[in-house]
């Protein structure tokens, strides 16, 4: 990907702060930054969101390289060069190898959107609370994430 | 890391879509990195976090992930620190492309990829280009490198406290960094 641009910048810090400060002092797990995922082998596919959660239960040994399975929760923001149809066949993809949940978020229309494994797709506007089960008890006003 | 000869503009940057790696533009050339390991991620939230609870607790500036920065102009030179910090008199609007001019402080995490060379050669861009300072931080180590733009340079170890005027009142425990 290329560098992303401010908007994008912010909105990733904004809501990777705010889960970690609720990841953290409850013990659920790992929250990070854009780091890669490899997801499958020969031939090989590695993802990297711009931010994971892994639940306390699944993380196991840290390496330094690459994590072999997927993260429980991957959030994509949206970058000004992103179109839909690319951030959906991203978001197929990454439950189709595993993950839980994906969260797409949108700077320009200030949504969230919320893809789960079993086929539930949530949106959440500015003036919703967003939630995730994957996440136990984080909630948090959709408006907040773009401040 | 690896390099093309190709000069390229800071528009054909913003067009590159070659997931997961990520790029930067270094005075029209594209470099290109693969993306870091869980260590480096874990580090670059936790220090993103003390960053952004102390900056915003106190209303010092904007903290900011991975977001570019353009800081030359044909050839253009566009970089992406892990973090960035920008003091709150140097904000300004916020717009949604790339930022033209430096931040005040800008964070780089090594990752297992990056030599001690690249780093201090992205260090001292930095510095050349206008950051106040630049934080090296090696997981490896343990230790965070501070680059200043007057040519001052501190090392911090683990057992040590981390502080930088760039970032004014900020102190936090190297260990903490790489809990």
């Amino acid at each position: 990907m290329s560098p992303v641009g401010f908007t994008h910048g912010t909105v990733t810090m904004n809501l990777s702060v705010m889960l970690y400060n609720h990841v953290k002092p409850n013990n659920l797990g790992v929250l990070v930054g854009e780091v890669g995922f490899k997801l499958e082998t020969n031939p090989d596919t590695v993802l990297a969101p711009d931010i994971a959660f892994i639940a306390s239960d699944r993380i196991g040994a840290r390496t330094p390289g690459y994590r072999l399975d997927p993260p429980d929760l991957a959030v994509e923001v949206m970058s000004q060069w992103d179109t839909k149809p690319e951030v959906d066949r991203k978001t197929a993809l990454w439950l189709e190898l595993g993950a839980k949940s994906v969260w797409n978020v949108n700077p320009k229309k200030r949504t969230v959107e919320v893809n789960l494994a079993n086929g539930e797709k949530r949106l959440f506007h500015e003036t919703d609370e967003l939630s995730d089960d994957t996440v136990p008890g984080f909630r948090i006003g959709v408006s907040e994430i773009f401040t | 890391m690896s390099t093309t000869t190709h000069l390229m503009t800071a528009e054909e940057l913003m067009n590159i879509d070659d997931e997961p790696n990520r790029h930067e533009l270094i005075k029209g050339e594209l470099l290109t990195m693969s993306p870091p390991g869980l260590t480096h991620g874990i580090v670059t939230v936790n220090l993103s976090t003390v960053l952004h609870n102390h900056v915003k607790a106190n209303n010092l500036g904007l903290l900011i992930g991975e977001a570019g920065f353009k800081l030359e102009i044909n050839p253009d030179t566009v970089l992406a620190p892990d973090i960035a910090f920008i003091a709150r008199d140097r904000v300004g609007i916020i717009t949604p492309g790339f930022r033209s001019g430096p931040p005040d402080l800008a964070v780089e995490v090594m990752s297992q990829w990056d030599t001690k060379p690249e780093v201090d050669r992205k260090a001292a861009l930095w510095l050349e280009l206008g950051a106040k300072s630049v934080w090296n931080v090696n997981p490896k180590k343990r230790t965070v490198e501070v680059n200043r733009a007057d040519g001052e340079r501190r090392l911090f170890h683990d057992t040590d406290e981390l502080v930088d005027d760039t970032v004014p009142g900020f102190r936090v425990k190297v260990s903490e960094i790489f809990a």
